[in-house]
């Protein structure tokens, strides 16, 4: 008895001094974001993305590769420029992080309550969301005239809705459901990548629903309606925004978007020039051989030099030169591009420490990755805050890992479901990461990786945190939150 | 007594839960300085550098450019603002891809960099179906440039000059189509705009010709209608000492690349790999670093 006492001390006092570890890393790092927000509050990062999608919500143009969507979200806001000037960008942050939040709160809430079934509430949940949020990698792009947040929370809002549909056993809501396919279109309509991975998503999640059907200890009818919507979103949703997207009236210089297109990042770029002896005639004919040498592998190259010739060439067999070029690549370089896919792909799973091994491996230069943009207004202040709360990210989630084992060893009950949740979330990695992945530059891309972001963040914050009913209760003391 | 016990319980628990937190966030704050020299240090405590110049110094070959090799070996900032392609000499040429390439030689990079208003020049290669992202970058990061603060520019053209022909010397010193000429109006322009900086004039590097796979001659033997290689490295050196504060870097002599070990530091006939990369950035420190002790001890 005495003993079983002593344990529960001691536990007591190590979760407490791991809540307490997380509490002042979670400090500094807000305090690093709100400073860096008033700095960089009503700046626009220089990406070249950015004046296309502010162009387009003037004009309601797309370009054909950057849809409508986003300019949409920000038409009302480049209204406000005649009276708010160069400050009008800030509400555009503000809504995008309020959203953030807001869906990061309801994900956080989904995996406490429904995968480790852990009582919580909402408000509760926003602490972890806000954790999250403020890590520099999410922040930034909260602060950028970008899709990428936007499209980060809906995909965390997806999770949340078809994993309570998975899960809970509380059938068809109209509520979820409207939810859901508004989601999948406003995707589709925003960015291509991003709708992928959340076709990927819904057809795990119809997958897993379909199982539990088959499954006469969880057989329940009310898993039939789930299906068929899902079903249906995975048919239309694709039909409903490719027609829209094609009717958008395009502008400038463009190129139609296609698969094949996409594949160039992966399977043309990279070895572009070293192919060349490789390519037929009609290829040859098309793209000089100073086109291949000189370029420089980013997917605006494509956009702006090679899709055009492509197409100025012959619209129609534009497609299938792009295919036959990835083809090429693919059969020559078959085993590099598997290692170095398999090799991607471990770094977005394990982001944070990936993003440490990013941090400190990386040469300084201005001429390199996005996320020198964000350094634009204030390098020292970005340089400590980056440091600070990357590394305070890797402690976290290790801690996390270590919480999420003890608990699992400790509660053999629960292991099965500890193990299960593990699968399930890094196969959501998966369902989001590879369809980005896949069409995207061959290599190490953070935002690529921010779902896998919030997956570590919220299942590291709530192992840590929350421990059980009680400790909820007592965790909630002073009426901050909701029982 | 019961109470009052379990509130002083209550009372430590905090206080060693804050003692802990402030430890943790100490601890985390001070992670800030780890590797801070080295990686976006203080913008205004390092030395900034100008790199233009054409593809052997803007690509990346094997996943890092010459710039970035130079900056991780010295911590120095970083313009990397070479485009592919581009010669120092200017062209009249009426082939539109040629003429995009032309727009951002060394002669009118230095007029960008002298112009006001870059808008007109972004709306060009906005609206145009080219190399344009790259030089789209090239331009933005011209505008963003201090150039009052700037130490160091690195200018390394050449091969685009040779390969395409491009005279060495023309009808004038100031003949902007010849490549002595070019270099030698930029160099005057460039020393108005940035008064602080040194200017290194970085020569072509050897290179070799393939036929049926086989290397049948180097740059010494072959001219393409401007001279040979030499000459554009002796037109260089030339022009390099006709300035105060402008220095020459001798890339056929100092790289040490010849016929017999070409394979070692070229990729094909003109790049260098990384084993070229790296001894251009030796060479590079060594040639900054004569010129920093000399300052020293005048």
């Amino acid at each position: 008895m005495r003993m079983a006492k002593m344990n529960n001390k001691v536990k007591k006092w190590f979760r407490l001094s791991i809540m307490a570890i997380c509490t002042g890393i979670g400090m500094v790092q807000l305090i690093y974001a709100i400073i860096w927000a008033f700095q960089n509050g009503n700046n626009v990062q220089d990406f070249f993305d950015s004046s296309i999608y502010l162009s387009g919500a003037l004009k309601m143009k797309s370009d054909g590769w950057r849809l409508l969507g986003y300019s949409c979200f920000l038409f009302p806001f480049r209204m406000l420029e005649g009276v708010l000037k160069e400050n009008y960008v800030i509400p555009v942050y503000c809504v995008q992080a309020v959203i953030s939040l807001l869906c990061y709160a309801k994900g956080c809430k989904t995996i406490a309550e429904v995968l480790l079934k852990k009582s919580v509430s909402f408000k509760c949940m926003l602490i972890p969301a806000g954790y999250i949020l403020t890590l520099p990698i999410v922040w930034q792009m909260q602060f950028a005239v970008l899709p990428d947040a936007l499209c980060v929370a809906l995909v965390v809002l997806l999770f949340s809705l078809i994993t309570e549909w998975v899960f809970k056993n509380d059938g068809l809501n109209w509520k979820k459901a409207v939810s859901v396919v508004a989601v999948l279109l406003v995707l589709g309509l925003v960015e291509r990548h991003y709708f992928y991975a959340a076709l990927c998503m819904s057809f795990f999640g119809m997958l897993l629903c379909a199982i539990r059907f088959f499954i006469k200890k969880y057989r329940t009818k009310k898993m039939i309606p789930i299906i068929v919507l899902l079903l249906v979103c995975l048919i239309v949703t694709p039909i409903v925004t490719t027609a829209i997207n094609s009717a958008v009236p395009k502008r400038g210089t463009y190129v139609s978007y296609s698969l094949a297109t996409d594949l160039w990042k992966r399977f043309v770029y990279p070895n572009l020039e070293e192919n060349y002896p490789h390519y037929t005639e009609r290829i040859v004919s098309i793209i000089p051989f100073y086109v291949a040498e000189t370029c420089d592998g980013h997917y605006e190259y494509y956009m702006n030099s090679i899709g055009p010739m492509l197409e100025n060439f012959n619209p129609e067999e534009a497609e299938s030169i792009s295919f036959e070029l990835a083809r090429i690549g693919y059969a020559l370089h078959k085993k590099d591009m598997y290692r170095s896919a398999v090799k991607e792909g471990i770094m977005y799973i394990f982001m944070p420490f990936s993003m440490e091994k990013y941090m400190y491996s990386n040469g300084d230069s201005l001429y390199g990755h996005n996320i020198v943009k964000m350094y634009e207004k204030s390098p020292k202040l970005t340089n400590d805050y980056m440091h600070v709360a990357m590394n305070g990210f890797a402690v976290v989630s290790a801690l996390g890992i270590i919480m999420y084992i003890a608990e699992a060893l400790c509660r053999k009950t629960f292991t099965k479901r500890y193990i299960g949740t593990l699968f399930y979330c890094l196969m959501h990695i998966g369902c989001v990461t590879a369809p980005v992945m896949l069409f995207a530059i061959s290599k190490f891309d953070y935002r690529i990786g921010l779902f896998s972001v919030f997956m570590w963040g919220a299942v590291s914050l709530i192992s840590i945190v929350i421990d059980d009913k009680n400790k909820v209760e007592e965790l909630t003391e002073g009426g901050n939150c909701e029982k | 007594m019961e109470n009052k016990k379990v509130r002083n319980k209550f009372k430590v628990e905090y206080l060693i839960f804050g003692m802990i937190a402030l430890v943790s966030a100490g601890l985390i704050f001070a992670t800030s300085e780890i590797g801070k020299k080295k990686y976006y240090p203080d913008n205004d405590e390092r030395v900034q550098v100008v790199f233009l110049g054409d593809s052997n110094i803007a690509y990346d070959f094997e996943d890092k450019s010459i710039p970035q090799r130079f900056a991780e070996r010295t911590g120095y900032n970083v313009y990397n603002c070479a485009i592919g392609g581009t010669a120092a000499a200017k062209t009249n040429t009426a082939n539109y891809f040629e003429e995009s390439f032309d727009l951002l030689c060394l002669y009118n990079l230095t007029k960008i960099m002298e112009a006001e208003d870059h808008q007109p020049l972004l709306d060009f290669f906005n609206e145009a179906t080219l190399n344009e992202q790259q030089a789209t970058g090239k331009i933005h990061m011209l505008t963003n440039i201090d150039y009052e603060e700037i130490d160091y520019i690195v200018i390394s053209y050449g091969l685009n000059d040779y390969t395409t022909g491009r005279k060495v010397y023309g009808k004038d010193d100031y003949d902007v189509t010849s490549y002595a000429g070019a270099l030698r109006d930029s160099i005057e322009r460039l020393q108005k705009l940035c008064p602080n900086a040194c200017i290194i004039v970085s020569s072509i590097t050897y290179c070799v010709f393939y036929e049926n796979g086989e290397v049948v001659e180097d740059g010494y033997d072959r001219s393409w209608g401007g001279g040979y290689i030499n000459e554009y490295r002796d037109a260089a050196e030339m022009v390099a000492s006709e300035y105060d504060n402008v220095l020459f870097m001798d890339n056929l002599e100092l790289l040490g690349i010849d016929r017999s070990n070409y394979e070692e530091y070229i990729r094909d006939d003109l790049h260098l790999n990384v084993a070229g990369q790296e001894k251009f950035v030796d060479c590079l420190i060594e040639v900054m670093e004569e010129y920093e002790n000399g300052k020293d001890e005048q």
